[in-house]
């Protein structure tokens, strides 16, 4: 049975108390609701979340994103299990440069073209040798989950969609879509 | 309950900026700077840009002066309201009068709304509202005459008046057969009053406002704020802005002004702060 899985970051913009008259993050919105939308496009029973427990954010905007998309199974925090679907909740680092909210960090770019390219090659590995305290130092949230998906790619054949790349605010998030296993 | 003024209906949270355009040669603020035609037609083109819903079109200076009478006052408003409503379609006009004479020929003229600046002096003007279907901006001036002055005027409590007669007249009128959406209290600083009274009115405007109709506030450059903070005519903007902040926190909703961009900034600030307005666009944090 094959598995999909989406990777949406924890943006606070997004959720509905936070609305403004113009939508600062109206790209990344839909890309969001696209993404998760195909999650439970066939009405899975459960969705498996991963996000850093550390974020206050992270289950709040997944929460809400699935809500949206009419999701009426339940989420749970894992284990993954083979065909589940999977709602990754992750973002690259905050310190990619003077704009960022958490100023410049020389190693930020690497780590996020590392991301980047093992998501859109679905490489595990990479993935999972991701390193937690080099995230947390550059504020990016998720890397842990990262890294548990990581260890659901090395099984099977996956091949991902990026639907949103870029940094608009100094922080760099993605929303892509992953299906195989 | 939804607000209608005319032709044009607006939600429960709209705050709408109405303009004035004087067709006076003597008006306090602008000394007639609008009293030819074009130039009040170039004032209408102007706060229409910077995004006024209303303009309220007055053809008789409200403080003391030559006296202007019922033929007068229509040679300066009528064709006007006529040539404003041809030229913008969806413009809500009002007209400043106390003259049902005068009102009946502005609503034929294309009229939406008829400004009863002087607290019901005409109580014909009510009947006109029904009659054409147009809404009403109903005042409190503690009975005093058009165009008269205050002198040594006394209140119990001011505000107490302000309500039972503004609500009475709104009462009155629907019993007319003005559409109860289509009518607006507004408390008129100044008109009947000294500064202690338009600032105990401004300080407790919630009270007004929880009377469930909506309210309007016309406190531009008026003498209160000048007298409030010793500014004479031309530099009393800060202090009507300041006036202006208090009243939209509680909600006033339609702000009767000189200078529309900037008192549609405040009020959107007041409003973003008492929470009835999102921000225009908020990442800061949230990113």
């Amino acid at each position: 049975m094959s598995g999909r899985a989406v990777v949406v970051p924890p943006v606070p913009a997004l959720l509905p108390e936070h609305a403004s008259l113009t939508d600062p993050v109206s790209d990344l919105r839909s890309a969001c609701e696209e993404a998760v939308a195909l999650l439970v496009s066939e009405a899975p029973e459960r969705v498996v979340l991963l996000a850093d427990p550390a974020d206050p954010w992270a289950r709040p905007v997944a929460k809400m994103l699935l809500a949206a998309a009419g999701h009426r199974g339940v989420v749970v925090s894992g284990p993954v299990g083979a065909g589940d679907a999977v709602l990754v909740v992750a973002n690259g680092t905050a310190r990619r440069g003077a704009e960022s909210p958490g100023g410049p960090d020389d190693r930020a770019l690497e780590f996020d073209v590392r991301v980047e390219k093992a998501l859109t090659d679905c490489d595990g590995a990479a993935l999972r040798s991701l390193d937690p305290g080099l995230g947390a130092a550059l504020l990016a949230s998720g890397t842990s989950p990262l890294r548990e998906l990581g260890a659901l790619l090395e099984h099977g054949s996956w091949s991902a969609r990026l639907l949103y790349s870029g940094d608009p605010f100094g922080v760099q998030y993605w929303v892509a879509v992953l299906a195989g296993g | 309950m939804t607000l209608r003024l005319g032709r044009q209906e607006f939600a429960d949270d709209a705050t709408l900026m109405m303009a004035i355009v004087n067709r006076t040669p003597d008006s306090f603020y602008d000394r007639g700077a609008t009293w030819g035609h074009d130039r009040a037609l170039d004032r209408v083109e102007q706060v229409v840009a910077e995004g006024a819903e209303i303009v309220d079109i007055g053809g008789v200076k409200a403080g003391l002066g030559p006296d202007v009478d019922v033929q007068e006052e229509k040679r300066r408003v009528v064709d006007f309201v006529e040539q404003v409503r041809s030229r913008y379609p969806r413009l809500v006009i009002s007209v400043d009068t106390w003259r049902a004479d005068v009102g009946r020929a502005v609503c034929d003229a294309g009229a939406d709304l008829l400004n009863d600046a002087w607290g019901g002096a005409d109580p014909r003007l009510a009947e006109v509202a029904a009659e054409y279907d147009v809404a009403m901006v109903v005042t409190h001036t503690g009975g005093l005459t058009p165009r008269t002055s205050p002198h040594r005027v006394r209140y119990d409590d001011v505000v107490a008046d302000a309500i039972s007669s503004t609500v009475a007249q709104a009462e009155r009128a629907v019993s007319l057969g003005v559409d109860p959406r289509s009518v607006v209290i507004d408390p008129a600083h100044d008109f009947g009053k000294t500064t202690f009274h338009s600032l105990e009115l401004t300080r407790r405007l919630d009270e007004m406002v929880t009377t469930g109709w909506p309210v309007l506030v016309s406190l531009s450059n008026k003498d209160f704020v000048g007298e409030t903070l010793g500014r004479p005519v031309g530099e009393r903007l800060l202090g009507t802005l300041a006036a202006t902040a208090v009243c939209a926190v509680v909600g006033a909703r339609i702000f009767r002004v000189h200078e529309v961009s900037e008192t549609r900034q405040v009020v959107d600030m007041a409003w973003s702060i008492a929470g009835r307005r999102p921000p225009a666009a908020a990442i800061r944090g949230l990113a």
